[in-house]
């Protein structure tokens, strides 16, 4: 019978990196930034982007796991952690997601937070939380993950600006949401909301961003950015 | 209590399905005690040592109520429940001496029960729907944030503003420019217009070193264009304002789309008799001058679009079917051979390719090819007739108008007989004859003004003879008979002051004819020498003879040349004769 456990038991098997099902909440002690790590207060708004080009898939990866580490330090206990197969792809990952799932109540029962491989310390995981455990969860005044994940939101949507410019409709927006969202620090949210929320805020800028790169390929807006055709 | 209270919670009759129990069994106690009020704080409390850890091999407690009625106690139960009920509207019933209570009480109970029933279900059903909508939402967001990784790795690793955003806004700049120049027909400062594609650029046009337009250089008919067959020019080259430096073209597909929206307006704006809105005749003129600016030509149509009321939709159109028919124009001549061999080498594709429709198509090609060839070999010939005869006639007409001006410049200027010199001469003359003592002195004083005159005979006592007057003419033949009477008259005696005046007067008349005569003989040869103008040629001034004035200023004298005034012959018993 392919449970859960067998399931991360066989990843683990293949994977460096410690799978278990069911981990204790990282404490808020470990969650401390890496020395790149810019998705904390001690990086400042204005520093996340100070020179001519923005990484935004580390900035969302240490979004994702400002969040974990949010939800971890609320005491809500991991359903799952799936980490990144060294050599394995993304269908491939998703594939061994698609097998944790039913496990552990589904893809509606559980708010999935993801770290990018390559820019995860720990060579990037896929993370589960309980939705019901984590909406009967309040987030404390002074929550030091709280406000380092709002942080770590706020540093993606700037370097966001830097690309699409700060009078995009889909910027303001989402300075917008993150000022409502983080104004006290998300004290009294749920934890299921405040996860919520910021993973919502980027979206749009995402979109946006992928939209307006998308010309630059064969038959877009931005014939400088091609090949010369023959 | 009364029973019939919604509010009301039901009896608790739980204890009468235990099978032990009876309805006479121990009563709970309805009020625990309460510990002592230190007890309640946290130091005197006790340690909770309740383990609250997860055991997954465990299935959790179900909830706590009431222990359910099961078995044959359950209808006992309900007779029992059913009678209470009674009972209780029976007593509220005679308690209130019918006013309430009774059977509606019951009934009451009832419906409340169901009432309640239905509450229940409708709230187990919006608790399901919310925790269905909350699953939706976890599943929305977990989708969204695998949507998110996989957009973001269509994008690179490091990312800048070229990636995403430069072109963007350049574009946009130029759409904006172009934006104005249509609907204002202004351009920003540094940017400029193809006067041939009405395509705004960011710059300065392009001026060529030699001054000419840029356009002008792939303006049909231009000199540039190449010959149809070595040594036949096809055509005269583009001349005049290629060679101005501010000309623009007055063909292309930007003149070709004003034109075509002057014509639909043209057509809104005539009046009842078909005539052309004045405004439309000085748009389409604005826009054939090679003069115009493309934004002056664009204005200008602007104006006329706008008092027609034409739409955007209208004049996309229009535009679209300017594009259209210059597209088929060059399509229609795309392909044509440009020379004789062309053509006949397409004619032996045909031929070898055995299809008829080509053969014959190309075989009328090549019979226009050849006829316009001939043409033009014809049109270069008789254009090089043309232009012999017209060196010809050029070189006599140089020739006539040479001579006219020599004859007409002789007439005033020559030194023996020029109206110059005869007027210097008269002048000379009449200070002399005022001083003659007698009709010798004042006949030898009169000679050398008769010679300038031209009169050949004049001295001593023959004076001036008959041939002279004949020679001279009816009007001055008359003028040397009366000098000739005045001199044989004084003899050699004294001469009267009276005859001094007279002969003056004659002079000035002999002056006068010189003068009309030398006019006349001008004025038919400046008419006759073709390319002089007598606007431009200048002749001693009638009423006064040291200023001159152009010969068209000169009233021309009627053939009747009677003689105005008082007539000088009166004083000697005589009259004017009709000459």
């Amino acid at each position: 019978m392919a449970t859960a456990e067998n399931i991360l038991q066989q990843k683990a098997a293949q994977s460096d990196a410690p799978a278990v099902p069911v981990q204790p909440p990282v404490p808020v002690q470990s969650a401390a930034p890496q020395p790149d790590d810019d998705s904390t207060q001690s990086v400042s708004d204005e520093d996340a982007v100070s020179g001519e080009s923005v990484n935004l898939q580390r900035a969302y990866s240490k979004l994702n796991s400002a969040i974990a580490a949010l939800f971890d330090s609320l005491g809500v206990r991991r359903t799952a952690t799936i980490p990144h197969v060294a050599g394995e792809n993304m269908t491939q990952h998703l594939q061994a997601i698609g097998s944790v799932l039913p496990a552990i109540g589904g893809v509606t029962a559980n708010l999935l937070t993801a770290t990018h491989t390559k820019h995860d310390p720990n060579g990037g995981a896929t993370i589960a939380h309980p939705a019901a455990k984590l909406r009967s969860t309040t987030i404390p005044k002074n929550s030091e993950p709280a406000k380092a994940a709002v942080a770590a939101c706020r540093n993606f949507v700037n370097k966001a600006a830097f690309l699409l410019g700060d009078d995009d409709p889909t910027v303001k927006i989402a300075k917008s949401q993150l000022d409502l969202i983080g104004k006290f620090g998300m004290a009294n949210m749920t934890g299921f909301d405040s996860g919520v929320a910021l993973l919502s805020v980027p979206g749009p800028l995402i979109q946006a961003i992928a939209k307006a790169h998308s010309g630059t390929k064969d038959g877009g807006h931005a014939p400088h950015l091609r090949a010369p055709r023959k | 209590m009364a029973i019939n209270d919604p509010t009301a919670q039901p009896l608790d009759i739980s204890a009468l399905t235990a099978p032990t129990s009876g309805t006479a069994g121990p009563m709970p106690a309805p009020n625990q005690s309460a510990p002592p009020a230190a007890a309640m704080t946290p130091g005197m409390a006790a340690p909770d040592v309740t383990d609250r850890s997860i055991n997954p091999t465990q299935p959790p407690a179900g909830p706590a109520g009431p222990v359910p009625v099961t078995g044959g106690h359950s209808k006992l139960a309900a007779m029992v429940q059913g009678l209470a009920i009674g009972l209780s509207a029976a007593g509220t019933s005679l308690g209130t001496h019918g006013r309430e209570g009774g059977a509606p009480e019951v009934q009451q109970y009832y419906a409340n029960q169901q009432a309640q029933k239905h509450s229940a279900a409708a709230a187990q059903t919006a608790q399901k729907n919310a925790a269905l909508q909350q699953q939706l939402l976890t599943g929305e967001i977990n989708r969204q944030n695998g949507q998110n990784y996989i957009l973001m790795g269509t994008t690179p690793d490091e990312m800048n503003k070229s990636h995403v955003a430069s072109q963007a806004a350049s574009m946009g700049l130029q759409s904006q420019a172009q934006d104005m120049f249509d609907t204002k027909g202004q351009v920003p400062a540094g940017w400029s217009v193809d006067p041939n594609t009405g395509q705004v650029f960011q710059g300065q046009q392009q001026t060529p070193a030699n001054g000419s337009a840029p356009a002008a250089a792939s303006t049909p008919g231009n000199a540039s264009t190449p010959n149809l067959l070595p040594g036949v020019t096809p055509g005269a080259p583009a001349t005049g304002t290629a060679a101005t430096g501010t000309a623009t073209p007055t063909s292309g597909i930007f003149v070709a789309r004003q034109n075509m929206i002057l014509d639909a307006a043209g057509k809104e704006l005539q009046d009842a008799k078909g005539n052309d809105d004045p405004l439309v005749a000085a748009a389409r003129k604005i826009v054939a001058d090679p003069n115009s600016t493309p934004q002056q030509k664009r204005q200008a149509t602007l104006a006329v679009q706008n008092k027609a009321g034409l739409s955007a939709d209208v004049v996309k159109n229009l535009t679209a079917k300017a594009d259209l028919e210059l597209k088929q124009a060059t399509a229609a001549t795309a392909g044509l051979p440009k020379t004789q061999s062309e053509a006949a080498a397409q004619l032996a594709a045909a031929q070898k390719s055995g299809d008829r429709d080509q053969i014959a198509k190309a075989q009328a090609v090549k019979d226009a090819v050849d006829k316009t060839v001939q043409d033009e070999r014809q049109f270069s010939s008789n254009l090089q007739a043309q232009n012999q005869a017209a060196n010809k006639q050029l070189a006599l007409q140089n020739t006539v108008v040479q001579k006219a001006i020599e004859d007409s410049n002789k007439l005033w200027t020559d030194p023996q007989h020029g109206f110059a010199q005869t007027a210097a001469q008269v002048n000379a003359t009449k200070n002399i004859v005022a001083q003659s003592k007698n009709g010798s002195e004042l006949a030898a004083s009169l000679e050398p003004a008769m010679v300038v005159l031209g009169v050949n005979s004049f001295a001593g006592v023959h004076r001036i003879s008959p041939t002279e007057y004949e020679a001279a003419g009816p009007a001055v033949g008359s003028l040397y008979r009366r000098l000739n009477a005045l001199l044989d008259k004084a003899g050699k005696g004294a001469v009267p002051a009276a005859t001094l005046s007279e002969v003056n007067g004659i002079m000035d008349s002999l002056l006068r004819g010189k003068y009309q005569s030398a006019l006349d003989s001008t004025r038919q040869e400046i008419q006759n020498a073709p390319g002089l103008s007598p606007k431009t040629y200048f002749v001693p001034d009638p009423n006064n003879y040291g200023a001159l004035t152009s010969l068209d200023k000169i009233p021309v004298a009627s053939l009747a040349t009677t003689p105005t005034g008082p007539d000088p012959f009166a004083q000697f018993g005589g009259k004017r004769h009709q000459q």
